[in-house]
């Protein structure tokens, strides 16, 4: 219960706070709903990327694994040194409901296919293409997987602050609402037995 | 035409091609129920007995050939067509260290006919005439064709040509049939193995243009003429070739899964095949030539059998790239 001067005024402020909990009770539980959405959604785009790139990247190394043993050590370190390509990230915003979390945009310069084909085998050409493909996917994993995090870290608070309105500030206000009013009314009842008595007296 | 002075190496090559692993030697390796079974095996052939031991022993064998094919080598001419594939790594790598300075070191060969320290110094000199003329000839095309694309590839790709193209001319100028008619197959096996990843890599007539070797059996205006046309038509185009079977079964597997890894298991086959008819050579530097194919792709599956196994790699992938295993 909270604690309060019990009189009308404060009754009046107290409802005026019993509503403004409710509704914004209310909206916190829309609110929690639709983050759980999100999270859903975000949970399964994760779950697919991660498996596609897993997948991406096993078979990109066992094909790269292969080529630098067929070819040669040197051979291949000589190709992936001097690939022709730059990678370059761009940061942005995304903005999810009140949340701001961040937004990669991935862009690869040049050819990464720049070397000669006499002295590699496709096993190279494979690999390396796997893994250039799977750049833009690891850094968009990235970017889903923070947002799952903002997003996880957003749903526990609202669920907090859900669960404190829930359970503590509205029942704490209605029972001193309650509470206020029965002394109001016990008040009430003293005056007039007061008042009845002195009526008595007078007679 | 046989040459006695090989009469001594040609013995030697004869004693060390019995101790070559057989086909199922490598079946063996590549079936080993685990690691242990495999390293076991591989201690028996004298191949080491962890996965740092062999490495280092695959290294070693692979230098110890080369130095040995150059020690028993009594011509000029068959030393450089040994060691040509090294002298051309080097010089890639240097040159492409020249316009894209970093540490290249580590990328550099041994095995080689130049040191790398001579082409390294002719590069950062301009002193091309510390190099023999076909290489400084290679390395004056490749800079013209860097000035005017910028690109690591065209280094590659033009050394690659050169590659081709010395290895030809010194291949003629030895003046045996064999080597001539090698020179002839690698031009034409490397041909085909492009125009196939030339689609795959979505390269038009032009980057196949670049890549195409001379001095094969196969004209290079075959290859330009069928880019861009259904396979089949290039297929039916080589009926009457001597590699129809090979590319008739490599196509069909890469319309199937757009794969060429079939196309270059058969085209690592061919070389394999070929060579075989310097068993038959009594005296001559062919069968050093063969011994040192032989040996090297010896070296190559067992490295694919032994990473494969360490990276667990499925035992199919490295299977379908063992040459006459499956």
């Amino acid at each position: 219960m909270i604690k309060v001067n019990p009189n009308r005024m404060e009754i009046l402020r107290l409802k005026k706070r019993l509503v403004l909990c409710r509704r914004g009770h209310k909206l916190l539980k829309q609110k929690q709903d639709e983050l759980l959405r999100i999270l859903n959604l975000l949970i399964g785009k994760a779950e697919n990327l991660r498996e596609e790139v897993e997948k991406n990247l096993c078979r990109a190394y066992h094909l790269f694994s292969l080529a630098r043993a067929v070819l040669g050590d040197r051979v291949v370190e000589d190709v992936v040194t001097f690939l022709g390509v730059k990678t370059h990230i761009e940061v942005g915003q995304k903005q999810i409901l009140n949340l701001r979390a961040p937004e990669f945009r991935v862009k690869l310069d040049g050819d990464v296919r720049n070397y000669g084909l006499l002295m590699t085998n496709g096993d190279l050409d494979e690999a390396i293409g796997l893994f250039s493909g799977v750049i833009p996917d690891i850094v968009r994993l990235c970017e889903v997987e923070n947002q799952i995090a903002i997003a996880s870290e957003e749903v526990e608070k609202t669920r907090r602050r859900v669960n404190a309105l829930e359970h503590i500030l509205i029942p704490d206000l209605e029972v001193t609402i309650r509470v206020i009013v029965m002394k109001l009314e016990e008040l009430e009842r003293g005056s007039r037995v007061r008042l009845m008595k002195v009526k008595e007296m007078v007679r | 035409m046989e040459d006695c002075r090989y009469a001594y190496a040609v013995a030697r090559i004869r004693a060390l091609e019995t101790r070559l692993l057989t086909l199922q030697d490598m079946r063996e390796f590549l079936e080993a129920v685990d690691e242990e079974s495999l390293f076991r095996m591989l201690r028996a052939a004298a191949y080491g007995s962890a996965k740092e031991a062999v490495e280092e022993k695959l290294s070693d064998e692979s230098a110890e050939t080369i130095s040995l094919l150059k020690e028993l080598s009594l011509d000029a001419e068959l030393t450089q067509l040994l060691t040509l594939k090294y002298d051309f790594h080097n010089l890639r790598v240097l040159l492409k260290a020249k316009h894209f300075p970093r540490e290249v070191e580590f990328l550099l060969v041994t095995g080689g006919s130049l040191d790398a320290e001579k082409i390294k110094y002719a590069l950062t000199e301009g002193k091309m005439h510390h190099l023999p003329a076909a290489f400084a000839e290679a390395i004056e095309k490749a800079e013209a064709g860097f000035e005017k694309s910028a690109d690591a590839g065209t280094i590659d790709a033009i050394l690659d040509r050169e590659f081709g193209d010395v290895f030809y001319r010194c291949s003629l100028g030895y003046g045996h049939e064999f080597f001539v008619r090698f020179a002839a197959v690698l031009a034409d096996l490397s041909n085909i193995k492009n125009f196939f990843r030339v689609h795959n890599l979505g390269g038009d007539r032009e980057f196949l243009e670049s890549l195409l070797l001379g001095n094969g059996t196969l004209e290079e205006g075959l290859f330009l003429s069928y880019t861009g046309h259904p396979v089949e038509e290039f297929v039916s185009r080589l009926k009457f070739s001597d590699y129809f079977d090979l590319v008739e079964e490599g196509a069909d597997y890469w319309k199937e899964r757009g794969s060429v890894v079939r196309l270059e298991r058969l085209i690592d086959e061919y070389p394999l095949n070929f060579i075989r008819s310097a068993q038959y050579v009594v005296f001559g530097p062919e069968p050093l030539f063969a011994y040192g194919v032989a040996k090297d792709n010896e070296l190559k599956s067992i490295r694919a059998i032994v990473r494969g196994r360490m990276d667990n790699v499925p035992v199919d992938m490295v299977r379908e790239r063992i040459p006459f295993l499956s």
